[in-house]
C-alpha cells in the first residue's frame, strides 16, 4: 500500500531544526534585535518602574528606609537602577520563545506561560532582593553576585522551568491504555 | 530528578569555576592571543582579574580590557545541562560534551578577539556585532545543550513505549492488523488521527509495522 508522504510524522532532527528556527526567530524579535539597538518597547520600559516600586516595597518590608524614584531605589546608603535587563524581561523572552517553539497543544502553551511568567517575575524580585541585600551587607561580593551567580541562576531556573513544564504538562498527554 | 540533577551540578560546577576559573581565564586569553597576532595587535602578554583579561600590546594606547563574566556562565551552564541530559550512552554523552566545549570556547576566543580588535571606549558606539555577540553568549549553552543532546529536551514529551501494543490503534484502543491503515481511514491525517501525538509515538516505536510488510 502506498502511503503518501504527507501522512509520514516529522522526523525528531526536523522537529528540532523547527523548534530552532522558531526559537531563534523569536528570540531575535523579542530580545536581541532591541537590546543591540538599545531600543526595547514600550511595555518593558514600564517594567522598569514597576520592577523598581516592588523592589522598594520588599526592602521597606524588611526594616529599610526607602525611596523610590521611577527606577531608582535607594535604600541607606546604597541606590540599585533598574533598567530594562533587570526586570526578567531577557528571562521572560526566552522562556515565551521555548514555549511558543517547542511542539505542544496551543492550550499547554498558555498553561506554560500562565505558570510561567509570574514565577519568573517573583524569581527575578528575588533576585534583585538577595543583591540588594548583598550590596547593603557584603558589597565585596555585589559583581560576583550580580554578574557570575545569579546569571547562572537565572538561566538555570528558566531551563528547569521548560523542563518542569515539558515533563508535567506537555507529556501527560492521554492515550489509551491498553492490556496486555 | 532532572531538575535535582540540574540544581546540583551547577552548584557543583559553580564551585569548582571558584577553584579553577582564574586558571581557565588564563588558559582563554593565551588562545585569544593567537588570532590578535594574527591580526596585528602584536600582544606583549595577558593579566588575569576576577572578571576581566588584560591584554597589553606592544602599540601604544591600545591596551585593552574585557570582562569576561559570559565564559563561567556558558560553561557553568552548558556542563550542567550536559551531565543532567537524559540517559545518553556515555560515549556519546563524552563526545557530545567535549564537542559542546569546544564551540563554547571557540566562540569565546572570537568574542574576546572582536571585542580587543573593535574597541570603542564608549558602550554606546560599540560595534554592532559585538553587541549581538553579548546575548547570543547566554543564550550559546542552551542552544548546544539542545542541538547536542535532543533527547534532553525532546525526549521528556515522549510517551512510554510500554503503553502501546503492536496492533492496538493508539488513538482508539481497538484491535485492528493494520493499525496504520486504521488510523488513516478511522481518525484522519490530521491532528486527531496520523499526526496525534500517540499516532507519531506509535509510529517510532512500531514503524509502519505490517503495511510495510504487506507491500
Amino acid at each position: 500500500m502506498a502511503r503518501d508522504r504527507k501522512s509520514k510524522p516529522p522526523s525528531r532532527r526536523k522537529q528540532v531544526a523547527r523548534f530552532l528556527i522558531v526559537f531563534f526567530g523569536l528570540w531575535a524579535a523579542l530580545w536581541a534585535v532591541p537590546y543591540v539597538l538599545r531600543t526595547f518597547p514600550p511595555g518593558v520600559q514600564n517594567l522598569c518602574p514597576i520592577t523598581a516600586s516592588w523592589l522598594g516595597g520588599i526592602l521597606s518590608l524588611l526594616g529599610f528606609k526607602v525611596s523610590v524614584d521611577g527606577v531608582l531605589v535607594s535604600y541607606g546608603s546604597h541606590g540599585l537602577s533598574i533598567i530594562a535587563e533587570c526586570t526578567g524581561y531577557t528571562a521572560l523572552v526566552l522562556f515565551f520563545s521555548v514555549v511558543v517553539a517547542y511542539p505542544s497543544p496551543i492550550s499547554k502553551k498558555l498553561i506554560g506561560l500562565a505558570i510561567g511568567f509570574p514565577l519568573i517575575l517573583a524569581f527575578n524580585l528575588l533576585r534583585l532582593v538577595i543583591m540588594a541585600l548583598v550590596l547593603a551587607y557584603k558589597p565585596q561580593y555585589f559583581d560576583f553576585a550580580h554578574l557570575y551567580f545569579w546569571q547562572v541562576a537565572l538561566i538555570i531556573f528558566v531551563v528547569a522551568l521548560v523542563v518542569f513544564w515539558i515533563e508535567k504538562l506537555v507529556g501527560r498527554e492521554k492515550t489509551v491504555s491498553v492490556s496486555s | 530528578m532532572f531538575l535535582l540533577k540540574i540544581f546540583a551540578f551547577s552548584f557543583c560546577f559553580f564551585l569548582l569555576w571558584l577553584l579553577v576559573g582564574e586558571y581557565t581565564l588564563w588558559a582563554l586569553g593565551k588562545v585569544v592571543l593567537v588570532p590578535l597576532t594574527v591580526f596585528g595587535y602584536q600582544p606583549t602578554g595577558i593579566e588575569v582579574e576576577a572578571k576581566a583579561i588584560h591584554f597589553f600590546s606592544a602599540i601604544t594606547g591600545r591596551n585593552r580590557v574585557c570582562d569576561v563574566e559570559l565564559t563561567p556562565v556558558g560553561i557553568i551552564v552548558f556542563l550542567s545541562l550536559a551531565f543532567a541530559a537524559a540517559p545518553v550512552p556515555l560515549k556519546r554523552r563524552v563526545r557530545s560534551t567535549l564537542l559542546g566545549l569546544l564551540f563554547l570556547l571557540s566562540f569565546h576566543v572570537v568574542y574576546l578577539s572582536l571585542r580587543v580588535l573593535l574597541f570603542s571606549p564608549s558602550p554606546s558606539s560599540q560595534a554592532l556585532l559585538i553587541r549581538f555577540l553579548a546575548p547570543a553568549g547566554i543564550l550559546l549553552p542552551v542552544v548546544l545543550w539542545v542541538i547536542l543532546f535532543p533527547t534532553g529536551l525532546f525526549g521528556f514529551g515522549k510517551i512510554p513505549a510500554t503503553r502501546f501494543r503492536h496492533n492496538v490503534c493508539p488513538v482508539c484502543g481497538t484491535r485492528k492488523d493494520d493499525v496504520v491503515s486504521h488510523i488513516v481511514q478511522g481518525h484522519g491525517k490530521g491532528k486527531k488521527g496520523l499526526r496525534s501525538r500517540a499516532s507519531r509515538r506509535y509510529l517510532e516505536i512500531y514503524g509502519e509495522g505490517r503495511s510495510e510488510k504487506s507491500k
